[in-house]
């Protein structure tokens, strides 16, 4: 990577790889969007994406949602590369803010989901290594579970309650300000 | 890539952290995640995730004149958000503004500003917080008495006013009304349950 000229770079960014879902459907991407997968990244850098990517854990359906997530936050990391050249003019940080903040209801939008997709967008995002998108889905899952009861979190995520009475009544003992 | 068991305590570990009983409740939903939350590795993360700042739990209050008699009073029993509705004060956020000098004291100049050292302890770097834009109305008419405690690395403090004491946290700037007291002498907080021990003992 470091040894990559200026023109190997621009020609890197143009060039498209093909992700191919689990019911084989093909996405193409550039490279540039690709790449916010480290996943993908080792991929291409150890030479092996000709004839595409097989992604055998991600269906098509989730596929099209983490391309639509890597392609905004892509254009968000080329804007900031290019941002930095620039000195910090007040017009420049005025078109960075707006810019986040586009990002951000961009993300928020995104999150819009039901909660079997959002499970699949997290696998998805841990199998090829997006730590954008696996923050961004976790945080969302952890400000579900804030205020809610144990019962009300094991009857929104289908999870069985395998604590004895016992062993729930010595945690409740042990902690029992939190529950007042 | 990360195993289920990792995923799990990736989401755990993005509990909001200002409500720390949340982290209890998760850890009454079922044996994995009882297991998970009471971990070295993930209270170290969960620091981590946080500059080092732990939660406040909760805080001890004692009385000036009787020291025996101490309150705990958690956090998770403070109201969200007091709305004061004999000023219209719905929303407490600080206007914090960065200022040269240090004051470790109020300073009173028709607004109330003050400067305070970081949450971090560093004394150097300082900073002045409008308490006007903060406070209700009738908590500044008067006067600020003192502050009355801070909870080290934590990075809260706390003022007593003359209605009642509130707790600043100077990471987020959001204020809360913590007790109607106007008699406490001092207040103790408390975020010990965050122990984090050294990673030669795990």
């Amino acid at each position: 990577m470091a040894s990559a000229g200026s023109g190997d770079e621009k020609a890197a960014a143009a060039a498209m790889i093909t992700l191919i879902s689990s019911d084989n459907e093909k996405f193409e991407v550039t490279e540039a969007t690709a790449t916010l997968s480290q996943t993908i990244r080792h991929m291409i850098e150890d030479g092996c994406t000709d004839g595409g990517v097989p992604l055998p854990n991600v269906t098509s359906k989730i596929l099209a949602r983490v391309i639509e997530y890597c392609k905004k936050h892509a254009t968000a990391a080329a804007g900031e590369e290019g941002s930095s050249s620039s000195f910090s003019d007040a017009a420049f940080l005025e078109v960075d803010r707006a810019f986040l903040e586009e990002l951000e209801e961009f993300d928020d939008a995104f999150l819009e989901v039901d909660r079997a997709t959002l499970f699949d967008l997290i696998l998805a995002a841990n199998y090829l290594d997006i730590k954008g998108l696996l923050n961004l889905t976790c945080q969302k899952v952890a400000d579900s579970v804030k205020g809610k009861t144990p019962e009300q979190i094991r009857e929104m995520y289908n999870i069985v309650n395998d604590l004895t009475p016992e062993e729930e009544a010595e945690i409740r003992r042990e902690t029992q300000w939190a529950f007042e | 890539m990360l195993e289920l068991d990792e995923l799990v305590e990736e989401v755990l570990l993005r509990i909001p952290p200002d409500d720390p009983a949340s982290l209890l409740r998760a850890a009454l939903v079922c044996r994995r995640w009882r297991r998970l939350v009471s971990g070295p590795a993930f209270r170290r993360r969960f620091l981590e995730l946080r500059h080092h700042t732990p939660p406040m739990l909760g805080f001890f209050v004692g009385n000036n004149f009787i020291l025996s008699i101490a309150d705990f009073v958690p956090t998770s029993s403070i109201p969200r958000q007091q709305a004061d509705s004999a000023h219209g004060c719905g929303e407490w956020r600080a206007r914090a503004r960065l200022g040269g000098g240090v004051h470790a004291l109020p300073v009173v100049e028709g607004a109330f500003n003050f400067g305070l050292a970081d949450g971090v302890g560093l004394w150097a770097q300082s900073r002045a917080i409008e308490l006007e834009m903060l406070l209700p109305a009738d908590a500044i008419s008067n006067s600020i008495d003192a502050i009355i405690g801070s909870a080290n690395g934590a990075g809260v403090i706390f003022l007593r006013t003359h209605v009642g004491i509130f707790a600043f946290d100077l990471r987020s700037s959001q204020v809360k009304k913590v007790s109607e007291a106007r008699h406490y002498g001092s207040v103790l907080p408390y975020v010990s349950f965050y122990y984090t021990p050294p990673p030669a003992l795990e």
